[in-house]
Parts: C-alpha cells; sequence; structure tokens
C-alpha cells in the first residue's frame, strides 16, 4: 500500500491541497478504489503483489493522470499466528502531467502503517 | 543367551569397579560428567513444530567448581495455510557453575545446588515458502518465499538448579535458565520462530527449563582441599 499525498506551493512553503470529484482505479481493474464528491487531500493504493510494477488512473477536477510505481515485493513476517505480509521497496516512477506538476517521493518502502511515501505537487 | 549374559556380568563387574572406586574414604571421585536434557521431551505435546536434542558435559576441576559446555542442535518446521517455516541451527553453552551447598564434613558427597553462568552462541538458518496472502483487488499473492538464510545470536545466562546423584555416578537435576541476547544478526524481517538454545526470536530475554540425566565417567579419584566452613 502506498500512501500519497496532494501538495501545492504557496511561494513560500509547500501547503496540502485539496482536489474535488476524485476517483482513483488500478489499470485493468473494474473496481474504483476512490470516488469522492468531497474534497480529497490523500489516498492510499493498494500495488499488485504479482507484478513489479502497478498502474494507477487518478482523476481529479476533470483532469486525469495515470501514475506508474515500479516495485520490488519484499515478504515481512507479521507473526507466526498471522502469517506474513509484503512491504513494497519503490524503485521508480513514470506520470503524465495534466493534474499533476511533479511527484517527490519521501519514503520508498511501503507498507502497512500509514507513513507518507509520495507527495504529488499539483 | 549366553552372549546376553556375558555381557551383563561384564556390566556388573564393570559397575563394581567403579563402585570401589567411588567408595575409598576421604576421595572424590571425578569425571566428565555427561548430560541429557529431557526438558525437550515436553516439546511433543507443548510445541510439537519444534524438537531440541541438548547434550552437557562438565567436570570437577575442583571441588565445587564445574566447568561446562552445552552443545545442542535444534530444527522447527511449520506449516500453515498461508506459509510454511523451517528453521534449523545448533547452539553452544560455555561457562561453570559452582555448587553452593555445604558438604558438612562429607567429602564423597556430589549433590549439587548450584548457580552458574554461560556465554550462549547460536548459528542457525531459517526460510519461508507457500507464502500466500489474500488480495481482494489485485489478486491473491502466493508461492512467495524467503530464501534460505543464516543468523546468529549471542547472549549470556544466569543459571540456577539442583543436581542429585540417584545412583553411583547417576546423577538426575533441573536448572533454569536466564538468558539476555546482546547481539542478533539481520533477520531480514522475519524474526525467529525459536533461536536455538535461546528461546522466542522477538524476545530480548527469556527463560528456560532443563531437566537432565547424567552419568559421570569415574577416570580419576582426588582429594580435595576442604575449605573453611565446609569441613
Amino acid at each position: 500500500m502506498v500512501n500519497a499525498g496532494f501538495y501545492g506551493w504557496d511561494g513560500e512553503q509547500e501547503v496540502d491541497v485539496f482536489v474535488n470529484d476524485f476517483t482513483l482505479y488500478g489499470e485493468g481493474r473494474d473496481s474504483l478504489l476512490y470516488d469522492s464528491k468531497n474534497s480529497v487531500s490523500s489516498f492510499s493504493f493498494p500495488m499488485d503483489m504479482n507484478a513489479l510494477s502497478s498502474t494507477m488512473i487518478l482523476r481529479a477536477d476533470s483532469l486525469v493522470d495515470t501514475l506508474i510505481i515500479n516495485y520490488a515485493v519484499v515478504p515481512v513476517l507479521v507473526s507466526y499466528e498471522c502469517g506474513f505480509t509484503n512491504t513494497f521497496e519503490v524503485s521508480g516512477l513514470s506520470y503524465t502531467r495534466h493534474l499533476i506538476d511533479s511527484i517527490s517521493m519521501i519514503n520508498n518502502v511501503a507498507n502497512v502503517d500509514n507513513e507518507e511515501n509520495l507527495k504529488i505537487f499539483l | 543367551m549366553k552372549k546376553t549374559l556375558k555381557y551383563s556380568s561384564n556390566l556388573l563387574a564393570l559397575l563394581a569397579v567403579m563402585f570401589q572406586l567411588n567408595a575409598q574414604d576421604g576421595m572424590r571421585v571425578r569425571g566428565p560428567r555427561i548430560s541429557y536434557d529431557l526438558a525437550s521431551l515436553t516439546l511433543l505435546y507443548f510445541d510439537p513444530d519444534r524438537m531440541v536434542y541438548t547434550i552437557s558435559v562438565d567436570y570437577e576441576m575442583k571441588q565445587d567448581i564445574y566447568p561446562v559446555i552445552d552443545l545442542g542442535y535444534q530444527h522447527v518446521k511449520i506449516s500453515r495455510d498461508n506459509y510454511h517455516y523451517a528453521s534449523s541451527g545448533m547452539f553452544t553453552r560455555i561457562g561453570a557453575d559452582i555448587n553452593m551447598l555445604n558438604y558438612n564434613k562429607q567429602v564423597d558427597v556430589y549433590e549439587m545446588m548450584y548457580v552458574g553462568g554461560r556465554y550462549g552462541l547460536s548459528l542457525f538458518n531459517q526460510q519461508a515458502d507457500n507464502i500466500t496472502i489474500p488480495d481482494p483487488y489485485w489478486g491473491d499473492f502466493s508461492d512467495g518465499q524467503i530464501e534460505k538464510y543464516n543468523l546468529h545470536t549471542h547472549w549470556i545466562s544466569v543459571v540456577g538448579g539442583m543436581r542429585a546423584e540417584v545412583f553411583r555416578n547417576f546423577f538426575m537435576g533441573w536448572s533454569v535458565f536466564l538468558n539476555i541476547k546482546f547481539y542478533q544478526s539481520d533477520t531480514k524481517g522475519m524474526d525467529p520462530y525459536n533461536i536455538p538454545g535461546f528461546g522466542k526470536g522477538a524476545n530480548r530475554a527469556t527463560a528456560t527449563f532443563n531437566y537432565t540425566i547424567s552419568y559421570r565417567i569415574p577416570m580419576q579419584k582426588y582429594t580435595p582441599k576442604i575449605k573453611a566452613g565446609k569441613k
């Protein structure tokens, strides 16, 4: 699960940005992960554990972008009672720039905690 | 039948010689004492995924002081619906026990109530496969694996226990080990299920229990220097 937030720049510092009419889904999947009429400033995206990259399609404010994340899948033990989960070591990003201006990767290890991995500047 | 009788009579003769060696007044018998830990048999009931084999050798260097070395092997095999896990490895503990009992003028007594210390080292490996993780969005992850890799753990132990001579040269006893880990090599995201000789892998400190049967090989007799207060 990669965690991302939307940011802008007010001339002096970065600020949180809210987007409207936000939808998000994985390429090749039918169901939407987000379909929100409300303002959204952050989201989480589950990555495909059986692949080395995942593509997300995100739409907000009538603009659509595609974000491709490349990674390595690393199994990590949760407990011997529960079993394992996977962490993702992100190795690269590519994206279109209709809504997105730039993306900063602040933590390349995506796991089960809520720590932010990507700052998406609009 | 004749062979059995012959071996039996030889064994009895050997035991008689050993008994005579022990029975000489004013002398203590010493020799390497080999112990086997029976407490691991309880794992068959309490933790059937794991088995441990431990032997110890101690030697009465001088009265009341027993250098000791423990050697052991452990293997673990866990099969669950969502993963398989395997680990195996050996451990050694080196240290000494000090007998705290007052002999009260009896030289030829070998009962012990002791405390001691050990340095422990374990070298082992672990691996996991058939890792399955449910994913309702992209589809379940299956056949994940963590390839076999080696680890090592270092710890110190404080030991306390009792040991009684139930027959000549045959002993039974129990001991409790309080273990504190001071170095663990990289676990690579998978805390060991159980570190051989130490205990639960995720813990910094553990307590382990041993119940041993022992046999002392009576190789030597000597006259101990009796300490003040012990005779």
